[in-house]
C-alpha cells in the first residue's frame, strides 16, 4: 500500500502576511495545518491494518522543512519538499498540478490523503483538483472512517445526506477535522524523525521542468487588488449590568419567537 | 454574445436546491447590467432517479416542467446520466465538461454545497482554468470579465480576483450570499436540453466508486429564527454547556466562528461565515466573536444583531444593532439562573 499525505504549512492563527506588491502569502515558518494532522491520523491507522508506506509531500518555502519532519515523527516514513522560486504564487490550479508532478515523479500511489482544507485559504478545492489531474476518483468532505474486513469506508458529507464510500484504488480522500484525532509524537519518535529521509525537490526535479507552467505565472486566477475593510459604527457602544444584557437578549428572542 | 453557465444541483427527488436559484437570480442580474448575455443552466442525473418502465433514459416529467419553469435561463441541459446515480466529483464534472465543450460560457458559477464545492475545481482543472472559491460578490464586465470578490488572508482583507485568460471563469458561491429574483413577467422561458450518457459501459473515464447513501444529516441550522454564535471568548468544552441549555431554553441553533471549530468545540456544520454557512435569522446573539471578515460576510442577512464583547473595538460591535460592552460568562450567568430556575414564573431574570 502506497500511501502520500498532502501536508502544508500554515501560519499560526492570525498570522497571514502578505506582500503588497504581488498580493502572494509570505511564508515565513508555521505550523502543519490542522486537517492535514488527521489525513496523516488516518494514513497511519490504514497503514497499521494494511502494512506499506507513508510519504508526506509538501510544497511550500524551506520553512516547511520542520513541519514535514514534525510528520515524519508522527508517522510518515518519508518527506517530499516541493520549493522553488518558480513555484511562488501558485494558485489552486497550479498548486495541484505541481503536486501531481511530484506524484507522478514518486511513481504514483494507491492513496492519496490530503487535508480537506488550510486554514489560509480554506477554499478546500486542492484536493479533488488534485484527483483530475491524476485522472482517479476523489472523496471528499470525509468526515469519519470505518472498516469492512480490510477495505476503508470513508463517510462523506453531502448536501443534507452522508454517504459510505468505499475506497477503490488509486484515489484521493480529502480529510475533514472530525475524521481522526491528531497524533502526537513520542521524544524517541522525534529522534529518530531526525533520521528518516526528507527530499527537497525543485523545478529541475519536476518531470515537467518547464518554469512556465508553474507559480504565479502559470496561474489562471489573479488577485488583481487586496484592500482592508472598514466599517463605520453602525450605533454607539451600550454599558450595562450583565443582568440587563441578560434581559435585553431575552425580550429580544421573545420579540421573534413569542411567548412570555 | 457572453454566456454564463449555472451548475443546477438537485436534491434526490429532482427539487433544484435554492442556492441554484440564488445563483440564476444574480446571474441574470449581471447579464442585465453587462447587456448581451445569456443564461444557461446545467443539471446532471443519474438514471435511476427517473420513474422509467423498462427504458432507463425515459424523463420523469415533473423533472422536466421544473427545469423548463426556470425563468430567466436561455435554455437548460439536463444530463441523465445511467451509472451516475450518487454524486461524484469527477464523472459529474466530466459530463459538465461536455457543456462547456459545447456552450463555450465565459462563466461558470456553482453553488458552496459539499457537492458543488468539488465539482467546480474539478471542472476547473479539466479545463486547465481558475475556480474561485466563496466568492461573496461578483460582478460581470461588458467584455464578459468576471471580477470575483472574497474575504482573503483574514485580518479584515477584501480580495478582488480575475481570471485574465483562462476561460470559462469559474466560481463558487455559498447558499444565502445572493437572494432569488421574484421577478418573472417579461422574461424568456428556457428550452429544456436533453442529453443522454450512458457513464456505466464502454466508458471507463467515468468509472464510479461504490457508494451508498446512509442517511440525513442531522439539524438544519439555517432555518431557526434566533440563532446564538459563540466566538473565540470560548476556550474549553465546559464553557459550552451554558450556551447550548440556553438555545435549547429559547429554541435557538448554537453556532459558531471558526476558531471554535478549529478549538474541536463544535462541528463544522455549526460554522458561521465565508466557509461555513451564511445565516438569516431574525436575531442573532453573538458572545464573544469578535466579527472578522469572514465571519462577517456569513451574516449579511440576519435582521437584528446583538453583540457581546469586552472589547468596544471589536469589529463586530461596529455593525451590531446593540453593541453590548460585557464580560460574556457574567452575562451566561445571569441567564444561567433565567434557563435553570425559571420555568413557571414570567420569564425575569433576577437582579
Ligand atoms: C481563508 C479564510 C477563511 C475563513 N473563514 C472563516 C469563516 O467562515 N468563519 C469564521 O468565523 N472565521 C473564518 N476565518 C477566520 C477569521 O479570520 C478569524 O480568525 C475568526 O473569525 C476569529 O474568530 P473569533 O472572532 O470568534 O475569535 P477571536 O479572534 O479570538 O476573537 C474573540 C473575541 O471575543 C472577545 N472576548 C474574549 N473573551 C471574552 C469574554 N469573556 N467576554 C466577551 N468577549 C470576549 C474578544 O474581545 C474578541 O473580540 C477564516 C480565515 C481565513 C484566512
Amino acid at each position: 500500500m502506497k500511501i502520500i499525505v498532502c501536508i502544508k504549512q500554515v501560519p499560526p492563527s492570525g498570522g497571514i502576511v502578505v506582500d503588497e506588491t504581488d498580493r502572494v502569502q509570505i511564508r515565513s515558518g508555521g505550523v502543519l495545518n490542522p486537517c492535514d494532522a488527521r489525513a496523516l491520523a488516518v494514513a497511519v491507522m490504514i497503514k497499521k491494518r494494511l502494512g506499506g508506506k507513508i510519504t508526506a509531500l509538501s510544497m511550500g518555502a524551506l520553512s516547511a522543512e520542520s513541519t514535514l519532519r514534525q510528520t515524519l515523527a508522527i508517522g510518515a516514513d518519508e518527506g517530499v519538499l516541493l520549493s522553488d522560486k518558480a513555484f511562488r504564487g501558485a494558485d489552486v490550479c497550479v498548486t495541484a498540478y505541481t503536486l501531481a508532478q511530484a506524484v507522478t515523479k514518486l511513481g504514483g500511489a494507491d492513496l492519496i490523503l490530503c487535508g480537506q482544507q488550510t486554514t489560509d485559504g480554506d477554499t478546500a478545492q486542492t484536493p479533488f483538483s488534485l484527483a483530475a489531474r491524476l485522472n482517479i476518483p476523489a472523496v471528499g468532505f470525509v468526515k469519519a472512517i470505518e472498516f469492512t474486513g480490510e477495505t476503508p469506508i470513508f463517510i462523506q458529507e453531502l448536501s443534507g445526506a452522508s454517504a459510505a464510500v468505499e475506497a477503490r484504488f488509486p484515489m484521493v480522500a480529502a480529510i475533514g477535522l472530525s475524521a481522526a484525532a491528531p497524533l502526537a509524537a513520542s521524544l524517541k519518535e522525534r529522534l529518530d524523525a531526525a533520521k528518516k529521509p526528507l527530499k527537497i525537490w525543485g523545478l529541475s526535479d519536476m518531470p515537467d521542468s518547464d518554469g512556465s507552467n508553474y507559480g504565479l505565472i502559470a496561474s489562471p486566477t489573479r488577485v488583481i487588488k487586496i484592500s482592508r475593510i472598514s466599517t463605520e459604527q453602525k450605533n454607539p457602544p451600550i454599558t450595562e449590568p450583565p443582568a440587563d444584557t441578560a434581559e435585553r437578549i431575552l425580550k429580544a428572542v421573545r420579540a421573534v419567537v413569542g411567548g412570555r | 454574445m457572453k454566456k454564463i453557465l449555472i451548475y443546477l444541483q438537485t436534491s434526490v427527488d429532482g427539487e433544484i436546491l435554492p442556492v441554484g436559484l440564488e445563483l440564476i437570480g444574480e446571474a441574470c442580474r449581471l447579464a442585465e447590467r453587462a447587456g448581451d448575455t445569456a443564461v444557461y443552466g446545467a443539471a446532471v442525473y443519474g438514471a435511476d432517479f427517473f420513474p422509467c418502465g423498462k427504458d432507463p433514459f425515459v424523463s420523469s416529467k415533473k423533472t422536466l416542467e421544473t427545469l423548463a419553469g426556470l425563468t430567466g435561463l436561455k435554455a437548460v441541459y439536463a444530463f441523465e446520466c445511467k451509472g451516475l446515480e450518487s454524486f461524484e466529483a469527477l464523472p459529474y464534472a466530466k459530463v459538465i465538461k461536455l457543456c462547456i465543450d459545447e456552450l463555450k460560457p465565459d462563466v461558470f458559477l456553482v453553488g458552496g454545497t459539499p457537492e458543488g464545492r468539488a465539482v467546480a475545481p474539478t471542472v476547473a482543472a479539466l479545463l486547465n482554468t481558475g475556480a474561485t472559491a466563496d466568492c461573496t460578490a461578483i460582478d460581470l464586465d461588458a467584455d464578459g470579465a468576471l471580477l470575483q470578490i472574497r474575504p482573503a488572508f483574514g485580518g479584515g482583507i477584501i480580495a478582488e480576483i480575475i481570471t485574465p485568460s483562462a476561460r470559462p471563469q469559474i466560481a463558487t458561491v455559498r447558499a444565502g450570499v445572493f437572494l432569488r429574483t421574484d421577478k418573472t413577467e417579461g422574461l424568456p422561458l428556457p428550452s429544456v436540453i436533453l442529453r443522454r450518457i450512458d457513464c456505466e459501459s464502454g466508458c471507463p473515464s467515468f468509472s464510479v466508486l461504490k457508494k451508498r447513501v446512509t442517511g440525513l444529516c442531522a439539524e438544519k441550522f439555517e432555518q431557526k429564527k434566533v440563532i446564538v454564535a459563540i466566538g473565540g471568548g470560548v476556550k474549553s468544552v465546559g464553557d459550552l454547556s451554558v450556551f447550548e441549555e440556553l438555545c435549547k431554553k429559547i429554541g435557538a441553533s448554537l453556532m459558531c466562528s471558526r476558531v471554535v471549530v478549529e478549538r474541536g468545540l463544535l462541528p463544522q456544520s455549526r460554522q458561521i461565515g465565508l466557509s461555513g454557512s451564511c445565516v438569516s435569522p431574525e436575531l442573532l446573539i453573538a458572545f464573544g466573536v469578535s466579527g472578522s471578515a469572514e465571519f462577517l460576510s456569513g451574516i449579511k442577512a440576519a435582521k437584528r444583531i446583538i453583540a457581546v464583547n469586552l472589547d468596544k473595538d471589536a469589529p463586530i460591535m461596529k455593525i451590531a444593532d446593540e453593541p453590548v460592552i460585557n464580560d460574556m460568562y457574567a452575562v451566561a450567568a445571569s441567564l444561567r439562573d433565567y434557563v435553570a430556575a425559571d420555568d413557571g414564573a414570567n420569564g425575569k431574570v433576577q437582579k
